[in-house]
């Protein structure tokens, strides 16, 4: 199981928001933005809520878990 | 000439702390100091500092061990990352708060420490074997647990930093 996200939609379904503009309004590096959009870097739950509230989602809109190693049990 | 070139880095070392001192009193009470932030490059800057400064302080120690101790060189070969500390510490009194990197950084400075403890054990190892062959001399075993330290420390939080 992994955390997957819908981060790079929101962006772009926010007038293409930039990595470095969504990075400097919730208060993060680019790199972070960028590590989480691709699955490298599990956000905090803090990080988690910056972001829902940025977007005006729940945080259950952007992120989810990614049931893709299931098929191996 | 040995004495002359200790005092003269004795006294660079000296002024640098004087220096850095006044900065870190006087910088954040001035108008530049709505200037001074940490961001991405300031954190790469550091960690690059931090590998140039551990492999020259590597090659000094393993060819120079006497020197490196006795001149004081290894505190100079340091001058450079410690002062960028420095700029890190005006920007914490100046932002009021110890808390100036980002989640990530954070986790990737964690990943680097463990990894730099896990990687001194066999390069202190490799020290070890070093002395014991009388290859290298004794007194230079913590210029170079400190320089071994820095490069791996630095390497790998730039490397996992940058690796997305």
């Amino acid at each position: 199981m992994k955390l997957g996200n819908d981060l790079k939609r929101c962006r772009f379904d926010n007038d293409a928001m930039s990595q470095e503009a969504l990075a400097r309004a919730v208060g993060v590096t680019r790199q972070t933005i960028i590590s989480i959009e691709k699955g490298r870097f599990v956000p905090s739950t803090l990080l988690s809520l910056k972001l829902a509230r940025f977007f005006n989602k729940s945080v259950d809109e952007i992120f989810y878990i990614s049931d893709e190693d299931e098929n191996q049990e | 000439m040995e004495e002359i070139i200790e005092k003269i880095i004795k006294f660079i070392l000296v002024l640098t702390f004087i220096i850095a001192g006044l900065l870190y009193w006087l910088l954040p009470k001035t108008k530049l100091a709505k200037h001074f932030k940490m961001n991405e490059t300031l954190f790469v800057a550091t960690n690059v500092i931090g590998i140039i400064c551990g492999i020259i302080g590597l090659v000094v120690t393993l060819v120079w061990p006497q020197f490196i101790v006795e001149m004081h060189l290894w505190e100079l070969i340091l001058i450079p990352f410690v002062i960028i500390h420095v700029y890190w510490a005006i920007i914490m009194k100046t932002r009021k708060t110890l808390d100036v990197l980002d989640e990530k950084q954070e986790y990737d400075m964690t990943k680097a420490a463990a990894i730099t403890w896990g990687l001194s054990i066999p390069a202190m190892v490799f020290l070890f074997i070093l002395y014991d062959k009388e290859i290298l001399s004794g007194i230079a075993w913590f210029p170079y647990y400190l320089f071994t330290a820095l490069l791996i420390f630095s390497a790998t939080t730039l490397f996992s930093f940058k690796k997305v």
